[in-house]
Parts: C-alpha cells; sequence; structure tokens
C-alpha cells in the first residue's frame, strides 16, 4: 500500500514536472515597435532615390537580452581560445530564433506597390542603409553606381486601395541574415554577392568564415517599408529564446557597440 | 434403426411427464429498483475533463475559440459539500483581423480551487460551484495588443458555474459535464466559458 502511494506520488510529480517543462520549451516571446511606420506620410523618415524613388518608413526594434554573467563570461572567454577565434559571439543564433510576422495597409486611393527590408545588428556589426549611402556619398559615388542592398529584401507586394496584406520574415530568413551579417563583419570583400546569394544555394563570400564559429544572432531589427503609395506597416518580432537570454526583473542589459559595417568603396 | 429411434423418443417422454413441476422460491425482499446513493463511494476523487473555452464579447472576435483539458482533485467534506483544486489548459489561435499578431497560437493555463455544493437525486447530482485562482497566458501577445498590460501573463481569476453528473452505480464511476464562467482581471475581456464533459473516480 505505501509503495503503491510512493508511486502515485512520483507519478505526479513527474507528471507536473513534465507540464511544466511543457509549459516553457517554446514559448515565443512578442516585441512590437512603438508604433506604425507610414511610408508616404509627411512625417515619415524620407525617400530613397536607391529605393527606386519610393516612399520610406523605418522602425527599430531593439530586443532586451540580460549581459552574461561571470560564468557565462569565463566560459565564452574559454571558448573562444578553444576555436583560436578573437571572440565568440554571447547571441546566438542557435539560441534566440528570431522572425517577424507584419501587416502592410494602403491606406491610399489607387493601388499601389510596397516591400520590406530588414536590417539590423549583432554585438559586433550594424548594418546600416543609412551609412552606407553616406560612404557612398562621402565618396563622391554617383547614384546610379551605388549598391544598396538590404540584408533581407521582401518580393514587392500590390497592394489595392484600402486593403492589407500580411507576410512573415520567417526563422530561416533571419538565419540567413545572421551569417551574412556576420561574414561582413569578418571579411567584407565580396559584399553584393554574399547579399545576393542564399549560403544553401551558393555560399559565395561565406569561404573565409570558420565553419566552427558561432553564428551570432540580430539583437537589433530594423524594418523599413518601402512604397510608392501612402501605407502603413504594423509587424512584430516574434523571439524563440532557447538559450534564456532575455532579460528578465533586474538583470543587467546587454548593450554591446557594434561597428557599422561600411562596404569596400572603389574611389 | 427406426425402433431405436422411437424408443428413444418414448424415453425421453416418459422421463419429462414424471418429473415434479418447480416453483419460485422467495428468500429475501426483492431489489429495490432506485439505487441508494448511499452506496456510492464518498471522499476523495478525481476528474479529467474536455471541452472547450470560448472568449465573450470582444475577446471572441480577437481571440479564437479553444480545446480544454483539464483535471480535478477534491475532497468531498459531506455528501452535499465538496472542496477542489482545478487546473486546465486550453489553446487558442489568435484573429485579431488586419493586424500581425493574427493567426498565432496561444495558451492558457488556469489553477483554482473551488468549493461545490450538490444535490444527488439517485443517479444524477446537480451541483453549483465557484471558486478563486490564477491564470497564466504562454506568451506577451496580449500586451503587444492592449488586452493585458505589456509582459503581463497573470492574473487572477474567479469561477462560477454548474455542472450535471450521472452515476454509473459501479460505485466508483461517475460522469458528467460542466459549464464555468471565468472573469480574468488584467484580461480585457468580458470572460470566458468553458464547457466540458468529465469523467469522475471517488476513491
Amino acid at each position: 500500500m505505501a509503495r503503491q502511494r510512493a508511486e502515485v506520488r512520483a507519478g505526479l510529480g513527474l507528471a507536473i514536472a513534465l507540464a511544466a517543462a511543457a509549459c516553457n520549451a517554446n514559448e515565443p516571446v512578442y516585441f512590437a515597435p512603438r508604433g506604425p511606420a507610414i511610408a508616404g506620410d509627411p512625417g515619415a523618415t524620407g525617400t530613397g532615390g536607391a529605393y527606386g524613388g519610393g516612399n520610406l518608413a523605418t522602425q527599430v526594434v531593439t530586443l532586451p537580452f540580460r549581459a552574461p554573467d561571470q560564468d557565462e563570461r569565463a566560459r565564452l572567454r574559454d571558448e573562444a581560445q578553444r576555436l583560436e577565434l578573437p571572440r565568440v559571439a554571447w547571441l546566438r543564433r542557435s539560441d534566440v530564433r528570431l522572425s517577424l510576422d507584419y501587416t502592410i495597409t494602403n491606406l491610399d486611393r489607387a493601388p499601389g506597390v510596397a516591400q520590406v527590408l530588414v536590417n539590423g545588428a549583432n554585438e559586433v556589426t550594424r548594418y546600416d542603409v543609412e551609412a552606407i549611402l553616406a560612404a557612398y556619398a562621402m565618396a563622391g559615388t554617383r547614384e546610379e553606381d551605388q549598391i544598396v542592398l538590404s540584408l533581407f529584401s521582401g518580393k514587392p507586394i500590390e497592394i489595392p486601395a484600402g486593403a492589407t496584406v500580411s507576410g512573415s520574415v520567417r526563422e530561416d530568413d533571419f538565419d540567413e541574415m545572421a551569417l551574412d551579417l556576420f561574414a561582413l563583419g569578418m571579411f567584407n570583400e565580396e559584399y553584393a554577392a554574399l547579399l545576393i546569394n542564399h549560403s544553401h544555394v551558393n555560399p559565395k563570400g561565406l569561404e573565409m568564415v570558420p565553419r566552427q564559429a558561432p553564428v551570432p544572432a540580430l539583437y537589433e531589427i530594423v524594418v523599413t517599408l518601402v512604397a510608392n503609395r501612402t501605407m502603413e506597416i504594423n509587424f512584430l518580432v516574434r523571439v524563440r529564446d532557447q538559450g534564456n537570454r532575455l532579460r528578465s526583473g533586474d538583470q543587467p542589459l546587454f548593450a554591446p557597440e557594434p561597428m557599422t559595417f561600411v562596404p569596400p568603396i572603389a574611389p | 434403426m427406426i425402433r431405436r429411434a422411437l424408443l428413444t423418443g418414448l424415453t425421453i417422454a416418459a422421463c419429462l411427464g414424471a418429473a415434479a413441476p418447480v416453483y419460485a422460491q422467495v428468500t429475501r425482499e426483492p431489489l429495490s429498483p432506485h439505487p441508494d446513493p448511499k452506496s456510492f463511494a464518498r471522499g476523495l476523487f478525481g476528474e479529467a475533463e474536455i471541452g472547450t473555452l470560448v472568449f465573450l464579447g470582444g475577446g471572441n472576435r480577437d481571440l479564437g475559440p479553444g480545446t480544454v483539458l483539464g483535471l480535478r482533485a477534491g475532497y468531498e467534506i459531506v455528501r452535499f459539500v465538496a472542496i477542489q483544486l482545478h487546473g486546465l489548459g486550453s489553446t487558442h489561435e489568435t484573429r485579431f483581423p488586419g493586424r500581425p499578431q493574427a493567426g498565432q497560437l496561444l495558451q492558457l493555463y488556469q489553477a483554482s480551487a473551488e468549493l461545490k455544493l450538490q444535490i444527488r437525486i439517485r443517479q444524477v447530482a446537480v451541483a453549483a460551484m465557484g471558486g478563486a485562482g490564477y491564470a497564466r497566458l504562454s506568451t506577451n501577445l496580449l500586451g503587444t495588443t492592449g488586452l493585458t498590460d505589456p509582459d503581463r501573463r497573470t492574473s487572477q481569476v474567479l469561477l462560477a458555474g454548474g455542472g450535471l453528473d450521472y452515476h454509473t452505480l459501479s460505485r466508483h464511476f461517475s460522469f458528467g459535464l460542466c459549464g464555468l464562467w471565468a472573469r480574468y482581471a488584467a484580461i480585457a475581456v468580458p470572460g470566458a466559458i468553458t464547457a466540458t464533459a468529465y469523467a469522475r473516480y471517488t476513491f
């Protein structure tokens, strides 16, 4: 009888533990920008000749990750030594799974075309299109000779007047962005080839990237809407925090200072 | 051959004719056709339930109905009063028309303590119950829509409802239907209705 009770208690404990684990295993956390971005609105961020003359609107979401503690810093140092790398990333794409869901509403009375671009920063490198445009301007490069690519460029979408469409930037898209940005931060020679090609199809530009190096995840996500009419984008960043990296409570915030990427510009 | 068959037939007919008549003999009172609830098991019990949870009002526009799985464990203090602990979980698909929050999956977990009053008439019992507890959302999604405060995932919950129980006469087992109205303090919806069917075992 006592043995039976003990077995029942053990079974109940196991069931509760399994249920708790199941509840926490894959729960995403969502981050929204402060508000919608409206392209074509007089208060929008501007127009971009490099984007084909479309109206632009940009919103940034900076994800609140926690800083590593003393033990974790020591482990990162050990890992870098073992892999013979100058440093290894704290936020890794294998630990932080990102995706993005958006809706675009055409606020105009005429149909229009919209495109979603995603850029951002990892803890080492920031990919800022404005900085690239500024570098071209400093070098005196003609507008038609400028190559301005985003880490992710969605397909142009036709949107009827007053209609709303929805879309996603999937986890594998963010994986590709993370890998490209990692490569750009280390070796920036193959800038255009790296961004144009998908790494699974053509790994051009990735030859110098050490295979064993952990790929850093993006912690700052910059979403740009390019539209030829007045349009509004609402989006949501979805984080599956598999490595327990998101900050909670009063944990210290991870605040890296990444270098801004500038492509090699021929004089 | 025919002669042997004839002889066998005559022998059987003679035996049957010679047998004494049989009369039924009543040795005790006949069983009552109505079951006695006092013979049903009483005390510690457990329930497993399955059903649906539907949000009310604006909540129904933004959150789809969900499948509910739940467990109850309780104790009948007297035959018509029980206290019970109740845990349930439900899964919902978000709607939020025209917003990026649409089409996401969301789980709602609840744990509550409840008081149950019931009247049993033969095999059927009618119950009323109420309780309070905590609910937890699996994600912070509702915080991005204004239905909860940002990053709020927990809420106090008040429950009230009733049920109908049918006893199988096997002493320990009964089945039933239960309906509960829930009011969440931290979720800006008028409430939710849970309707479940359950199986119960009383130890």
